[in-house]
């Protein structure tokens, strides 16, 4: 037989009742938040190392009373059964609350209103016309008659209330499952020196990440990131302690994974003052992948060394170092020419870009076109000449907008080089009868390479 | 017997060891080779084909001298399985011209240093762990030294590694095993060779390059006179006359 003991409340968060949950795992592994009321503990492999449920009850009540960030108003029920123990936790002060035998609690239930059972909800007029209205009264119904005339999940609520049915023993009646706590590790280390100069803080790091990737292994984790937060120098102008970041795009566990990083990272660091000691977070991890043992070198294990060469180009290159192509949906090619810095490579959700001639698009793409000066009615590029090949090729974008609004042509001209840009006439004055005096306006916008 | 093979060996000494050549002839290849896709200079290479693992030079009078076009061919087949690294770029390259290539556009990676220090390492760390199938680095300024220790990475790998640097650089003396020259020609793309293991390469090449199937626009009309008052196209009454009014008669035909 098991034993539950429910921590309900109406009034808290779901952010109080991860805090809730997390305090809780100190009593029992087995704990689960059913969102929007409570908290249910199973405590029966608990009861003899706290000892006895009176005390362990005792126990959890000090706990959530002294938790700081805590749920407000809560009360406490305990039953054989999860649903049992949410059902007495939520009874106004006065009633009996804790029972530990089944009996017992089909004792305390049965003067109870079936108002309190949320499974009955959806049979109450049924029920009450029968004159059914206590949990009692149901209790005594004929179970054959109750069976046919009821759903199966109704059946299943009111056996798993009274633990008619030894199903429920290790599983829980929460949309969430069982709560798994975050794992986070914390680590502090003196360095022996006082550092002034950054890379010198790789030797006093390296301990600490060693000691924090045993913690991941131990607990057979990964990561993707690590941080390292630099106290400086105490005093009346002491700086405030700054943040590395050893970022990983896969999740590792070796030290040389985040030594390798932080390496690179630590030349571009520049130390506010002298640094007296580290600290070292790891916030979140994930369950560690298995390790490949196949005897030949996999697709897997060459995107995890790419990665590696990646994560160790951005560690000593700038987060925004590596660029993908991330082409957008849009009109004016500058705009659908986007490069993104998006921090896994991975393969782009894009719609495919449109099927153009090879040569219609030039290879380089100025960021902003650059104004062309004219000479004898000729654009001109760097003081030559720029005669024109193709076009034009009109790209508009912008006329339902009361601004953007571009009306380009596009032509491919050469240089008497032979080189080949990529220019276009911006068009003004389209509305009829207006015209720019300054005449057409020649933009360079790409280089045929 | 003795006299005989010590005979042979003399004839022919490239036999000896495969790091030998005759000064005639295009030396064997040291390690793999791809086809460049240009047959015209595929017979001026040794091993017909760019050289993987070795640093290959390309010196530009600027930038847009067909460079791309040269390596479009490799690019195209290369980027099918693996990755294509463009190093310090002068240029966000176009996206779009990418595809129009066709060449596969996930696999192409940016990378900027900021520094030639950086560059270097950078090129080191992809060549040392053979990340991509191409490395191609816009290096400016480089020292010799640097382009040794980039020739030696190289080695360790099968990347088509290319260095793009100024013409000028063509006088200073390099590592790299395959130098060329490039200048932009209305129909294509002249090289030299400037170094190579083989013959000395003395005229110049032209790579037909402009050979696409078809022109994606209508050419302008070889008479038309002037830039300025090129076809424009849609109806667009209003702008005739006024075009009319800017173009100046005494300007110059188009010339191809």
């Amino acid at each position: 037989m098991a034993l539950w003991v429910y921590l309900y409340s109406t009034k808290a968060t779901p952010a109080q009742w991860q805090a809730m949950a997390g305090a809780m795992w100190h009593y029992t592994p087995l704990v689960a938040i059913h969102p929007g009321h409570g908290l249910a503990l199973n405590i029966h492999a608990s009861l003899s190392l706290f000892k006895g449920p009176l005390a362990l009850l005792h126990r959890i009540r000090r706990t959530a009373r002294t938790l700081k960030n805590g749920p407000p108003g809560m009360s406490t029920g305990m039953a054989p059964t999860e649903s049992g123990a949410a059902l007495l936790a939520g009874l106004p002060a006065g009633h009996p609350r804790h029972v530990i035998q089944p009996a017992t609690l089909a004792r305390r239930a049965a003067p109870l209103p079936l108002d309190l059972f949320p499974a009955a909800q959806a049979y109450l007029p049924w029920l009450h016309s029968l004159g059914c209205h206590t949990l009692g009264q149901l209790l005594s119904l004929p179970r054959a008659g109750l069976q046919q005339r009821t759903s199966p999940a109704f059946m299943r609520a009111l056996d798993a209330l009274f633990g008619r049915h030894h199903l429920t023993v290790q599983t829980t009646t929460s949309p969430d499952g069982w709560f798994v706590p975050h794992n986070r590790l914390h680590l502090r280390h003196s360095t022996d020196i006082h550092i002034t100069h950054a890379p010198a803080l790789l030797a006093q790091a390296a301990p600490l990440v060693e000691q924090a990737c045993q913690w991941l292994f131990q607990h057979q984790l990964a990561t993707h990131c690590l941080l390292l937060r630099l106290l400086y120098h105490p005093g009346r102008h002491a700086h405030p302690a700054s943040m590395i970041t050893i970022r990983r795009t896969r999740a590792g566990w070796l030290p040389a994974h985040f030594m390798a990083l932080l390496e690179q990272q630590l030349p571009r660091h520049e130390l506010a003052d002298t640094v007296v000691g580290l600290e070292l977070f790891i916030s979140h991890t994930e369950p560690r992948r298995t390790i490949n043992t196949s005897l030949f070198p996999t697709a897997g294990q060459q995107q995890e060394q790419e990665s590696h060469v990646f994560d160790l180009l951005r560690a000593r290159l700038g987060h925004d170092a590596l660029q993908v192509p991330a082409p957008q949906a849009h009109y004016l090619p500058e705009q659908a020419n986007h490069w993104s810095t998006a921090c896994a490579v991975r393969r782009s959700t894009a719609l495919p870009l449109p099927v153009l001639p090879a040569s219609s698009r030039p290879f380089w793409l100025l960021p902003q076109p650059v104004t062309l000066a004219i000479r004898s009615n000729r654009p001109c590029y760097q003081g030559t000449p720029l005669f024109l090949e193709q076009g034009p090729e009109r790209i508009e974008s912008g006329w339902w907008q009361a601004q953007g609004h571009q009306q380009r042509d596009y032509f491919v001209a050469h240089d008497t080089r032979g080189t080949r840009y990529w220019i276009y006439r911006q068009r003004h004055g389209h509305q009829a009868g207006v015209h720019d005096p300054a005449g057409p306006v020649w933009f360079l916008h790409g280089i045929f390479a | 017997m003795a006299i005989c093979s010590r005979s042979s060996t003399v004839s022919s000494p490239e036999h000896i060891h495969p790091a030998l050549w005759r000064g005639t002839r295009l030396a064997r290849p040291a390690g793999p080779v791809l086809g460049t896709g240009h047959p015209a200079l595929d017979n001026e290479l040794p091993g017909l084909g760019w050289p993987l693992g070795a640093l290959i030079e390309c010196l530009l009078p600027h930038n847009g001298s067909g460079e791309l076009q040269l390596l479009k061919p490799a690019l195209q087949q290369l980027s099918l399985s693996r990755r294509i690294a463009l190093l310090d770029p002068p240029m966000p390259p176009n996206i779009q011209c990418l595809s129009n290539w066709e060449i596969n556009e996930q696999h192409v990676l940016c990378i900027h240093t900021r520094s030639a220090g950086n560059l270097v390492w950078a090129a080191q760390l992809l060549l040392q762990h053979n990340t991509c199938g191409a490395l191609l680095c816009w290096a400016p300024s480089l020292r010799p030294a640097a382009l040794r220790q980039l020739q030696l990475a190289a080695r360790h790998s099968t990347t088509l590694f290319v260095v793009l640097r100024p013409l000028s650089a063509a006088r200073t003396a390099s590592a790299a095993p395959l130098r060329l020259a490039l200048a932009p020609h209305p129909n294509g793309l002249m090289l030299h060779i400037v170094k190579r293991a083989g013959p000395l390469h003395d005229r110049p090449l032209l790579l037909c390059l402009n050979d696409d199937a078809g022109h994606a626009f209508p050419a302008c009309p070889g008479g038309h006179p002037s830039a300025t008052q090129a076809t424009m196209p849609g109806p667009s009454p209003a702008l005739a006359p006024s075009l009319a009014r800017g173009a100046s008669p005494a300007s110059s035909a188009v010339t191809g």
